[in-house]
């Protein structure tokens, strides 16, 4: 129960990785704020009544809309700048590492997650650390 | 402004019966202001103006205090200097101002609050003896005032009115002081007849204010004889000087005499012809003051004498600090001899000079006076800070006495030290340099002593002269400093009166330079311009002239000037122009310098400059040379006039034309040329003179050419290269949009495939972890497999994109410092998951302490690893073993097992796409790609990977990585094309 009582929102659009990934966080005892991309997202984290300790993202949002675009418009609002961001995503770690790095993302997981290292993954990033894939 | 059509309430003079009934107004009037207040409701009238303003003068003040105007202006003060009023008043004629001509120039604008008028007139109010102010007569519309004959009758008949009226008042003012006088104050005729005697004076004689009449003639208070004195001596010394005084007696009525001073004066009439004299008579009691006289002088006589005394004294002392202070020319030997003089001066038994240092933080006793048997304390620093006295004479500027320094709190720092030297009474003097402390005087006792202000002020002049010793002698070692620097410096200082030939009226010793000695420079014998060369005398003096007439004071000149030796020498004369008050030219000063060797060596350059211009004229390469400053075209050569299709002869001394088709790169160019000498590698489009456009290249340099600064400028015509670069350019940046749209393409596939597999792996791996409830063995055996297969595919996918984003150039290589000791941990810990519970021992035999790779950490990793697994693959049981050393200047890797071995005839094979060996008797489940992507990954780090293997005993593969630097990286990144960052 690595997760025990942190309150981690998820933003994903996929039925099938959101089913994936809320049975993950919760059998590891993290409360799951779930939410797809919409006009109610931010104000849903907003009116969330506990402190969220992460942000996931995912990078292939529908509309053309990628996790780039969500990081940045959760990094205006100043009550979220401090809470740590990671990128969980299918799209090529190559090619989007470098660009998580470069807008200060907190880490960068593939998916297929690794359902054994995932929860350690995450709690890093809670406590100030960094993920990059599975390197380090 | 007070109009007279707006007082509807004043009857208008036109409404008066005549001229004379104004008069008569004026006339009946009882005062001054009556007089005004007349003039101001009826002159509109009369002179058919608008507005009336007076203005009446204060000789006192020499002001204006304005009576009538505008309501803003009434009683105001204005001073008389530039006022028209003034002017019509002291000249006493009356100014007219037509219509185009306002008061804008004059100070008394200011009393037309509302607008001035257009027109108008200034008639001054005067007599011969008094001035009292002046009168405008204003028009808003043009109004001529022809008859100023009839404004200055009228003005002359007024004058005189008020005239009359300032005597009557003075009169009576006269009449009251002397009825309130407490002196005998008699109005007499010439003959002795009174006609007035005042109340005190009645009394003195003693009658009563009743009988008054009785008195008629001065014989009546004075003996005959005193009365014919008066009036046959008295009068006549009287109308001579003013006045008559003398000692007399007064006979009373009760018969008794007093001792009087009388003292006569004259009235005179309008005529200055005299009328009557007063007589003022002050009784005198002789007695009481002769004593009093006596007393006061016998006090004033032992007074003064003392005064004489300590003014001799002092004097003396003065006089013998005066020769010390101008004698002395050491300053030290100056203040020892004062010590000692002041010391006597106030019979103390020690006193000392204290100087300070610049920054007021320390002081140094510098000369002392002691009597016997006490030390001496020359040489002795003496701290500011926390020194409660010192401070408070640095800060006051002003003496400082202490009655008991072993008590004052002053002294509270040194009341040890007080104590042990018995000192009890203190004076401290500053001495002060532009009111500034630079030292103090001081002077102690061993029993206590007062000091009179009057012993303090000769301190403190002592102080002064102090001062000014310290300040002569600081002047002559400066003259003395500056007189050597002269001396030795090669700057000649001239002095030369503006006259015929210049002639010399003072040269430094200096001149020796040239071999001549002052004396003969100035003895007159010879004429500065003697000595200058003939051919350039004429120069000199055509710009000299343009100097001084420019009015400039200050300016240079170069010319030749004779040595005594007969050489002729190059000078530069650095000249001041003198002029007198009236701006006349008087004198020159200057400094000339030899300048000779810069002379030669310009005349050598020019040469040089000409061969240089010949050298360039038939280079190849366009060349144009503009002046530095003022962009004159100076010149260019054949190539650079065909370029730009320009003509030497057309363009030369020519403002040089503009070749730069955008303003920017003019500016560009102008604005580094201000601070840098080059300016290479630019380009830029220019334009020739008839309109073709190319791209040039310029290079510039700043050179001297004929002694000016001037511009040196390259011009390539690189339009091919440009366009060249330019179809370069544009390939360039569609290959970058060509790539980006790959990489996009790419990122998105990777995330298409994968997606589902997280699902499938994922999913399939929480019912086996029994997240999702128990399941029995068998079902657990078939969701292995599942994610066995799911893994197998996601590693096939990611073999396939690895391979893909290579071959693409868009595998991102990111290098950075690698600690191998530390991923060596990480690669062991994975490598031991690959075994799956074959009989596989792992080993490493690495060395210790391995230096850094610079290499992308993860791609270091994933060689090593793929390199591990595929040993891992192919080996039944034994060994894995992982090696590591720093070795020609790298680190060689090698992953060697006891597996199944490659077949010579599979050599070819190993490292190539899609392609498993033949002969695979383990039935490996393997892509074939994993080989080939290390290869490549290698290769990116610029290392090398090969491997030796014997079928049946095992294989090892080598990788060598070389050690580089940032800067290796950067080379070879350049070089290929896979890299992109």
């Amino acid at each position: 129960m690595v997760l025990k009582d942190k309150h981690i929102f998820l933003l994903e659009d996929d039925p099938t990785n959101f089913a994936v990934m809320r049975t993950l966080l919760r059998a590891h005892g993290a409360t799951a704020v779930l939410d797809h991309w919409g006009d109610t997202t931010l104000k849903n984290l907003k009116n969330y009544p506990f402190d969220i300790d992460l942000i996931i993202l995912d990078l292939m949002l529908p509309g053309n809309v990628t996790g780039y675009d969500i990081f940045d418009l959760i990094q205006a609002d100043e009550a979220f700048q401090d809470i740590p961001v990671v990128i969980v995503s299918a799209a090529d770690p190559d090619i989007e590492i470098p660009k998580a790095q470069v807008k200060g993302i907190n880490g960068f997981i593939s998916k297929p997650i690794n359902r054994h290292k995932f929860p350690q993954q995450l709690l890093t990033i809670i406590d100030g650390g960094a993920v990059w894939n599975d390197i380090d | 402004m007070k109009s007279s059509q707006a007082k509807n309430q004043q009857p208008p003079f036109a409404q008066l019966n005549s001229f004379a009934d104004f008069i008569s107004l004026l006339t009946s009037a009882n005062s001054i202001p009556h007089i005004y207040t007349i003039l101001e409701q009826h002159l509109c009238a009369l002179f058919h103006v608008d507005t009336v303003s007076i203005v009446i003068y204060d000789p006192l003040t020499k002001s204006f205090e304005v009576f009538s105007s505008d309501e803003g202006a009434i009683g105001q003060v204005m001073s008389a200097e530039n006022t028209a009023a003034f002017q019509a008043l002291s000249t006493n004629q009356i100014l007219h101002f037509p219509t185009d001509t306002t008061l804008s120039t004059f100070e008394d604008r200011r009393i037309f609050t509302k607008n001035t008028p257009e027109t108008f007139i200034i008639a001054p109010l005067r007599t011969e003896k008094n001035l009292f102010g002046a009168i405008y007569l204003a028009s808003s519309a043009a109004h001529s005032f022809d008859d100023t004959t009839f404004i200055a009758q009228i003005t002359s008949i007024i004058s005189r009115l008020i005239e009359q009226q300032q005597r009557d008042q003075r009169g009576d003012l006269l009449a009251s002081i002397v009825e309130s006088s407490p002196n005998f104050v008699g109005l007499m005729r010439l003959d002795g007849q009174i006609i007035h005697i005042n109340p005190a004076g009645l009394k003195l004689i003693g009658i009563g204010a009743d009988k008054k009449n009785t008195i008629t003639s001065i014989t009546h208070f004075f003996t005959q004889e005193e009365a014919q004195r008066l009036l046959y001596t008295g009068l006549p010394l009287a109308l001579e000087s003013g006045s008559w005084t003398v000692e007399s007696q007064l006979k009373c009525t009760d018969g008794a005499f007093i001792p009087i001073k009388k003292t006569v004066t004259i009235n005179y009439d309008y005529h200055n012809k005299p009328i009557s004299f007063n007589l003022n008579i002050e009784a005198i009691a002789a007695q009481k003051e002769a004593d009093a006289k006596l007393t006061h002088f016998l006090g004033r006589l032992e007074q003064q004498s003392e005064t004489l005394r300590r003014a001799l004294q002092e004097e003396e002392l003065l006089r013998r600090v005066l020769s010390v202070t101008s004698e002395q020319l050491n300053f030290r030997d100056a203040a020892e001899t004062l010590c000692q003089i002041m010391a006597t001066y106030y019979n103390v038994p020690r006193s000392g000079f204290v100087l300070l240092n610049d920054t007021q933080t320390a002081g140094e006793v510098i000369a002392e006076y002691f009597a016997q048997g006490r030390p001496s304390s020359i040489g002795q620093t003496i701290p500011v800070r926390n020194n409660l006295s010192m401070e408070h004479v640095l800060h006051t500027k002003k003496p400082l006495y202490i009655k008991n320094a072993q008590t004052d709190p002053l002294m509270a720092s040194v009341h040890d030290v007080m104590k042990m030297f018995d000192i009890v009474s203190i004076l401290i003097i500053p001495v002060l340099i532009d009111d500034e402390v630079v030292g103090t005087l001081g002077f102690d006792t061993t029993e206590f002593k007062t000091f009179s202000n009057r012993q303090i002020q000769i301190g403190e002049t002592v102080a002064v002269q102090i001062s000014q010793t310290l300040q002569r002698i600081q002047a002559t070692e400066d003259l003395q400093l500056a007189t050597a620097v002269v001396e030795n410096s090669p700057a000649i200082l001239f002095r030369w009166r503006a006259d015929a030939g210049w002639p010399v009226e003072y040269v430094s010793a200096n001149i020796a330079q040239l071999g001549y000695t002052p004396t003969e420079i100035l003895s007159g014998d010879v004429l500065y311009t003697s000595l200058m060369y003939k051919g350039d005398i004429e120069r000199v003096a055509a710009e000299v002239a343009t100097i001084a007439a420019s009015g400039e004071g200050e300016f240079t000149q170069e010319y030749r000037l004779l040595k005594k030796s007969g050489d002729w020498i190059w000078v530069d004369a650095r000249m001041v122009i003198e002029r007198n008050e009236n701006g006349r030219i008087t004198h020159y000063q200057g400094i000339i310098f030899d300048i000779d060797e810069r002379k030669t060596i310009e005349n050598e350059l020019k040469q040089s400059e000409e061969q240089f211009r010949t050298s360039i004229a038939l280079l190849p390469t366009p060349i144009l040379i503009t002046s530095f400053g003022d962009n004159t075209l100076l010149y260019f050569n054949n190539a650079f006039g065909e370029l730009l299709d320009i003509k030497l002869e057309e363009a030369f001394n020519k403002p040089t034309p503009n070749f730069y088709i955008n303003r920017e790169d003019l500016h560009f160019v102008l604005n580094t040329l201000r601070t840098e000498d080059t300016l290479t590698g630019i380009e830029m489009p220019f334009r020739t003179l008839t309109g073709k456009q190319f791209w040039a290249e310029i290079a510039m340099q700043k050179i001297s050419y004929f002694g000016k600064p001037a511009v040196l400028t390259a011009v390539y015509d690189v339009t091919k290269r440009h366009d060249a670069e330019q179809f370069l350019l544009e390939a360039k940046e569609a290959a970058e949009s060509a790539n980006h749209l790959k990489s996009q393409f790419l990122s998105n596939m990777s995330h298409e495939l994968r997606t589902p597999l997280n699902g499938i792996i994922n999913m399939a791996g929480f019912v086996l972890d029994g997240l999702l409830g128990e399941i029995n063995d068998e079902q657990a055996e078939a969701l292995e497999k599942t994610v066995d297969s799911g893994q197998h595919l996601l590693s096939l996918l990611n073999d396939v994109l690895d391979l893909t984003k290579i071959e693409a150039g868009l595998m991102n290589i990111i290098f950075e410092p690698v600690d191998l000791n530390q991923m060596f941990d990480g690669i062991m810990s994975t490598g031991n998951g690959l075994v799956k519970g074959k009989p596989i021992t792992f080993k490493t035999e690495i060395e210790p302490e391995l230096p850094s790779l610079f290499a992308d950490k993860r791609r270091v990793r994933q060689i090593l690893l793929n390199l591990m697994s595929n040993a891992v693959k192919y080996t039944q049981e034994g060994s894995v073993t992982l090696r590591a050393r720093a070795q020609d200047g790298g680190i060689f890797f090698s992953v060697a097992d006891t597996g199944i071995g490659i077949p010579e005839e599979d050599y070819d094979l190993v490292f190539q796409e899609f392609v498993q060996a033949q002969n695979n008797p383990m039935n490996v489940i393997s892509t074939g790609l994993g080989l080939p992507i290390t290869k490549q990954l290698v290769e990116i780090h610029n290392g090398r990977i090969w491997f030796e293997s014997e079928v049946g005993v095992g294989s090892t593969f080598f990788v060598f990585l070389p050690i580089l630097s940032p800067a290796d990286v950067e080379n070879f990144e350049q070089q290929n094309q896979f890299v992109t960052r």
